[in-house]
């Protein structure tokens, strides 16, 4: 199996905060579902996603609580604050212009 | 909320960061255990799965501490980042970097050096044991309603005898003495002796640095004579020899056995006071049961648990009944006291906190010229900030780093302005009003408040001029800035309001002190047109005494003064010479009760005015002008003898005749003393009665108080030990003083000639506290509005830089130079001339804190609420000119390529 390309610095708070967009998730599913989404492509390195989760927590980003899970014990669930939406659409418009940037200078060089 | 939140959030682990680490740990053991469940479910073992799971992981440790470094408030780090990014930035521009830094340490460096002052003469407590007890106890109402009375022994005594609320009780006064250390080798000289109660170190909390102090029984009369000196007189007088204590010196020709140095910091009651002897040693047991005679300083020492108006009830009680007892007797109808703080240093308060509001007021405008270089700098910046904001920086921490640029500017200027205020307070410390009082010579009294009190502005400073500025700046359009940085025009527009507002902010304060400054000003010269009474030009004053010891009676003192005036006269270059108690436009001379004859007789009920005697050449050497009647012949007094009084004679001034003798002819009239109608009563010695045989032109107590009634007696009958000298010469004044000394040494090789002084020096003295307020008023305001035509001029220009496409248009559309300038100059003036209108407001609330350090000027004075604004529009107009001036000269092709 080939080795998933580290991602980009920056981007996993795009990521994860894109992957809450939709519903508040504990860490475990947040990896699962960015692996899954991207068709396997993009694997959360898991030892880098706690300290994200807990980063976005501290900036007022996602709120955090513990309850009761389908894995059979308490976890703790992220969701997205306001604060949290318009990072991600910020984090969002800069990444169409960085990557169609690189996309530009891709083709065209 | 996202704040609250975070707030929140912080607050948590601040407070329970046990509970929070615990919670690290079972969230990470969750996703373990799913990891295990899934290898499980793969088919592995639970102890490989276990280990696969913690393979996949990696460190569970590391995961933790960055989870946990996550929560972490990481200031410091931050903090350090930021400083050296601020560095990095301020070393890119090192002109704007010095400009900021220079301007700052101006503003700081004054700020600190005026507080130095105000810290030693007003905020540090007075350097005694414990300064919070102590009082200074004064005599009330001996006459009317005069407040503060100096104290008569005899009321000291009664107060020392019978009060409950002090623990100890001192009286003081200051005299000039005639020192001589050694016959043989050196001159004798005069030195300011104070004669002080012997428990005065008891009641200061004070220790001679070397000897010992008074004992009870050397305050006595008749007691060995022995004298403490100040650590200055050992040092300047003796070398600092070791063996000082227990050496005999003479004092007034009297010997003294030197008993102990006093520290070098013990300024009591002021400096410039080298010896201390016992009060009452020179006092008879019937001089000190004298409560007519009012001429002691008292400070006291509260008992621990005595309040403050317990201890004045105390002793006014004392007074009050003595007072009633014996009613006729001029004394105080009780007593009042005050913390003796206020009594050293209360007349300095009110100028030393307005000059602190002015130097604060210095500051602020300087800051905001900086707010506004730094706000234009952020606008300049704006790319930067746009690629920093892209790469992920909030704008808390945008904020944060430009404060941070701006708070190290601060510190920088904080740093330098201490070194400006070492200087400064060296200098204002020695002319400081008050100064004298409370700092020992050569003193430079800095202490860590100051440290901390420059710390603390800078720190304000910076954050004050960097708030706006970075709220502006980081307040950006990452899009719009990242493709454009110059075309933000909205931002453009808010920013020229916002230096608008800083302009107007600056005019107003400028216009504050310039009116205050204006005020003083004025002041100063209405003082100086004051015309005293004397002339002032080509005279000089010296004091001279007579010791007790070769001149015991009145008739000896009163032929060696005739002696010393004739020979005086006959220096080459003096035109004229007069005797005197005591120096001219010094202040009051003595204060005497007196009743007139054939009006009504009351004992008690007597009137007042200020006492001077002089010898018959006096008035035509002081130039004080005959009005009627005669002035003083040498017939008028050959020293006076109690047990056989003669008629005396007594002339009066003007203000004397208009305030007592209003309806009658004044020549003539009888008058007698309160003082001799107590001898009487005492000592049985008659009261003589004085008729008054002329009326005089007035002369100022000083140059900044009232007329006020004053007689003259015969100098030459009354012929106390001192008096001083009035030289009106034809040449320099101080180029006959060797001559003079010479024919005072051929009188009596023993007399010296103290303090010479012109008398222009004299009134120049008597000026020094108000020049001190006024000179550092005027270098303020000047400073202020340099600074505003600065800021104007700043703003103006580049507002012009920033519409030079616009006036490019408006020029190719046919405006004229002259529209072009008017279009420039009115935008600037604007702003300015509301500056000026509030500033008037300001000014006259700050006219008003002023009153008291007014002369002869309202708070209101039309003159300079006329003058001062007319003259800072004038400026403001200059500084929007010039680059309204190179706005007119556009030319509107290269103007209009610049868009």
């Amino acid at each position: 199996m080939p080795k998933p390309s580290d991602l980009l610095q920056g981007t996993l708070d795009l990521l994860i905060l894109k992957t809450l967009a939709r519903e508040p998730l504990h860490g475990w599913a947040v990896a699962k579902r960015i692996q899954a989404r991207s068709g396997d492509i993009l694997t959360v390195g898991q030892g880098s996603l706690y300290p994200a989760l807990h980063r976005l927590e501290r900036q007022g980003w996602v709120r955090a609580e513990w309850r009761a899970s389908d894995l059979g014990r308490d976890a703790k669930f992220y969701a997205l604050t306001r604060a949290g939406r318009k990072q991600l659409e910020r984090e969002l418009k800069a990444w169409e212009r960085l990557s169609s940037g690189v996309r530009l200078l891709i083709e065209t060089a | 909320m996202a704040f609250v939140r975070r707030l929140a959030h912080r607050l948590r682990w601040w407070l329970r960061p046990s509970h929070v680490e615990a919670e690290i740990q079972r969230e990470l053991d969750v996703h373990l255990e799913q990891l295990t469940k899934e290898y499980v479910v793969d088919g592995m073992t639970d102890a490989d799965a276990r280990a696969a799971a913690r393979r996949d992981f990696g460190s569970i440790a590391w995961a933790h501490e960055h989870c946990r470094d996550a929560h972490r408030t990481r200031i410091v780090e931050d903090l350090l980042a930021d400083v050296g990014y601020a560095l990095r930035v301020l070393k890119r521009s090192p002109a704007f970097s010095i400009t900021a830094i220079a301007t700052l340490a101006l503003g700081i460096g004054a700020n600190t050096a005026i507080f130095t002052v105000v810290n030693a003469l007003l905020l540090r407590p007075l350097p005694f044991d414990r300064p919070d007890r102590l009082l200074a106890v004064f005599e009330r109402n001996v006459m009317a309603d005069e407040q503060d009375m100096s104290v008569a022994p005899g009321n000291l005594v009664n107060w020392q005898s019978s009060s409950t609320a002090f623990e100890s009780i001192s009286g003081y006064t200051t005299q000039a003495v005639t020192l001589s250390v050694d016959a043989s080798t050196s001159e004798p000289q005069r030195v300011l002796a104070c004669a002080c109660s012997g428990n005065l170190t008891t009641t200061l909390g004070i220790a001679p640095v070397a000897g010992r102090a008074f004992r009870a029984d050397e305050d006595r009369f008749g007691a060995p004579s022995v004298v403490a000196i100040s650590y200055e007189l050992w040092q300047r007088q003796f070398g600092g020899a070791p063996d000082v204590v227990g050496r005999r010196i003479r004092l007034d020709d009297q010997p003294y056995d030197v008993i102990a140095i006093m520290p070098r910091t013990f300024v009591f009651p002021r400096r410039g006071v080298d010896m201390w002897l016992p009060l009452m040693t020179a006092l008879s047991p019937p001089m000190q049961q004298r409560h007519d005679l009012h001429f002691l300083q008292v400070v006291a020492r509260m008992k621990p648990d005595v309040t403050m108006a317990q201890a004045i009830a105390d002793v006014d009680r004392i007074s009050a009944a003595y007072k009633q007892a014996h009613p006729s007797e001029s004394t105080g109808k009780g007593a009042r006291g005050v913390a003796l703080r206020d009594a050293r240093v209360g007349d300095i308060r009110t100028p030393l906190l307005v000059l602190l509001g002015a130097v604060a007021c210095v500051l602020l405008i300087a800051s905001v010229n900086l707010a506004n270089l730094l706000l234009t700098r952020a606008v300049a910046r704006s790319r930067e900030i746009g690629i920093r904001t892209a790469l992920g920086a909030g704008r808390g921490r945008l904020v944060r780093q430009l404060l941070t640029e701006s708070v190290l500017l601060a510190l920088a200027g904080g740093v330098a302005g201490l070194a400006v205020a070492m200087w400064l307070a060296r200098v204002l410390v020695v002319s400081a009003p008050g100064a004298d009082l409370v700092l020992p010579a050569g003193t430079i009294p800095i202490d860590a408040s100051v440290f901390v009190f420059a710390l603390v502005i800078a720190v304000v400073t910076g954050l004050a001029i960097g708030l706006v500025p970075a709220l502006r700046g980081s307040r950006t359009n990452v899009a719009g800035d990242l493709r454009d940085a110059t075309r933000g025009s909205t931002a453009g527009r808010a920013h020229g309001r916002f230096r608008g507002v800083l302009v107007t902010a600056e005019v107003a304060l400028s216009l504050v002190l310039l009116v205050a400054a204006g005020l003083l000003l004025h002041s100063l010269a209405e003082l100086y047109a004051v015309d005293p009474g004397i002339r002032l030009d080509h005279a000089l004053t010296v004091g001279v005494s007579l010791p007790s010891t070769r001149y015991p009676t009145p008739a000896k003192r009163s032929t060696t003064f005739v002696e010393l005036g004739d020979r005086l006269r006959q220096v080459p270059g003096v035109s004229s010479v007069g005797l005197t108690s005591c120096t001219p436009l010094t202040g009051s001379c003595n204060t005497l009760f007196f009743y007139v004859e054939g009006r009504p007789y009351e004992p008690g009920h007597f009137l007042a005015a200020q006492e001077r005697s002089v010898d018959p050449e006096y008035f035509a050497a002081a130039g004080v002008r005959l009005m009627k009647g005669r002035t003083f012949t040498r017939e008028d007094g050959v020293g006076f003898d109690p047990a056989h009084p003669r008629e005396g004679r007594i002339v009066i001034s003007e203000a004397m005749a208009k305030t007592f003798f209003p309806d009658v002819d004044p020549i003539g009239q009888r008058i007698f003393f309160d003082f001799e109608v107590q001898r009487e009563r005492n000592q049985g010695f008659p009261a003589p009665r004085y008729t008054i045989i002329g009326v005089v032109s007035d002369v100022l107590p000083t140059l900044d108080a009232h007329v006020t009634p004053t007689m003259y007696r015969p100098l030459l009958d009354v012929a106390n030990s001192g008096a001083a000298i009035l030289v009106r010469t034809a040449v320099a004044p101080e180029s006959v003083l060797p001559a003079l000394r010479q024919q005072v040494h051929q009188v009596d090789a023993g007399l010296v000639l103290s303090q010479p002084r012109t008398l222009e020096e004299l009134v120049g003295r008597s000026t020094s506290d108000r020049r001190f307020t006024m000179g550092l008023f005027v270098a303020f305001a000047a400073l202020a509005v340099l600074l505003a035509a600065i800021g104007l001029y700043g703003v103006v220009s580049y507002g012009v830089s920033q519409r030079t496409a616009e006036i490019g248009v408006r020029i190719a559309l046919g405006a004229t130079r002259a529209d072009v300038s008017r279009l420039v100059v009115m935008q600037g003036l604007k702003p300015a001339c509301a500056g000026v209108a509030i500033g008037l407001v300001g000014a006259a609330a700050a006219a008003q804190l002023l009153r008291t350090l007014l002369f002869g000027v309202v708070p209101t004075d039309p003159l300079t609420f006329a003058l001062v604004p007319a003259a800072l529009l004038a400026v403001a107009a200059v500084a929007c000119y010039l680059p309204a001036l190179r706005a007119a000269r556009l030319d509107p092709t290269v103007a209009l390529r610049t868009e």
